[in-house]
């Protein structure tokens, strides 16, 4: 990237990325289409008060609406009581970064983000861009498959990889955002009452074969394709066990039950209790999850394409 | 302390959706190498 490209991103954005967790808050409200003209050509001609207001509401959101909503505004007063406050007490960085954001006008600031975000892209990212595109395209659309049929956990769980979270009851939307930049992680960003997780695109949505399987539907099938593993299951239907109960059960060692129960576990079979009696983690079967693995084989075959529209040039 | 809710149950005041584009991963991109070295950025292949 060209230096004063560097430096530019460096002024924007001092605070640990904090600026671009704000816009990716944009993004979410941005009109469609959301390509990357569309969303930059909206962002140039947003209104500098709000991107201000959602600047300030990333660490102090605590503070009165209307104090925000003076700073905002062009309420020197009203700014300095807000970087002076608690909120940023030990975000120095940040408030060095919003007093300096603020210099900027609020009719020059959308402008100047549009600006940097487009030279970034020219620059350094219009190659992951189209690299990018068919991996979130297809990841998008599997994890929307689900959507009706699967609860918002059973969602966030599939689409981090096993990742439980819980959310404040004043959130109203849910936004789960495709990413390969994230992969393997996954970040959570609040904005108003949204929730924007973004979730790194699943391995065979990165695949270039589109009719690849979800890894979590090969593991959850490969996992019960075991008579070990089946006993497993049947003893935990009656009641929880040990690691050691279920190698005194089966006749084995305990290392080979770790390894069949590592291998459950990932596929979402078993749930691990820990601190039991005599201070030993127990498992015990997740009933839900042998219907759902053959409700997500029933979403997974029908995503396919019928024969004649195939084969119909 | 906010209170939290349970999700493996459904409320209707909660919607639930995916959204895509590109902008997403730009930002991310920046917001990852907010730490590393500006000049080195590189992604993919």
């Amino acid at each position: 990237m060209s230096a004063d490209l560097v430096g530019e991103i460096e002024e924007l954005s001092s605070a640990h990325g904090a600026t671009w967790i704000v816009l990716l808050g944009l993004v979410s409200q941005a009109p469609e289409p959301k390509d990357m003209d569309g969303f930059l050509a909206w962002l140039g001609e947003a209104d500098g008060i709000a991107i201000r207001r959602s600047l300030l509401a990333l660490k102090c959101h605590d503070l009165p609406e209307s104090q925000l909503d003076a700073a905002a505004a062009g309420d020197v007063e009203a700014l300095e009581r807000t970087l002076r406050s608690p909120s940023l007490a030990d975000r120095e960085a940040w408030r060095s970064n919003l007093a300096s954001l603020f210099e900027t006008s609020p009719a020059a600031l959308g402008p100047r983000f549009a600006s940097a975000l487009r030279r970034f892209r020219d620059e350094a990212f219009s190659h992951a861009e189209k690299e990018f595109s068919l991996p979130t395209e297809r990841d998008a659309a599997a994890k929307a498959a689900l959507i009706p049929t699967t609860s918002p956990s059973g969602i966030i769980e599939i689409a981090t990889n096993g990742v439980e979270h819980q959310l404040p009851s004043h959130v109203t939307t849910l936004l789960l955002v495709p990413s390969v930049v994230v992969r393997p992680w996954s970040l959570l960003v609040e904005h108003d009452t949204t929730y924007i997780l973004c979730y790194p695109v699943a391995d065979e949505s990165m695949s270039a074969e589109p009719d690849s399987p979800p890894q979590w539907l090969v593991k959850t099938y490969k996992a019960l394709a075991d008579d070990r593993r089946l006993r497993i299951l049947h003893r935990l239907s009656s009641r929880e066990a040990t690691l050691q109960e279920l190698a005194e059960h089966l006749g084995v060692a305990k290392s080979t039950i770790h390894h069949h129960m590592a291998l459950l576990r990932a596929a979402g079979l078993v749930r691990v209790r820990v601190g039991g009696a005599k201070d030993q983690s127990s498992y015990g079967i997740r009933r839900e999850a042998l219907p759902e693995s053959m409700r997500l084989m029933d979403v997974y075959l029908a995503s396919a394409k019928p024969i004649e529209e195939a084969e119909t040039p | 302390m906010a209170e939290l809710l349970d999700l493996t149950e459904r409320r209707p005041s909660l919607t639930v959706g995916v959204d895509v584009s590109p902008a997403y991963d730009l930002l991310l991109a920046l917001w990852a190498l907010e730490e590393d070295d500006l000049d080195t950025f590189e992604l993919g292949p």
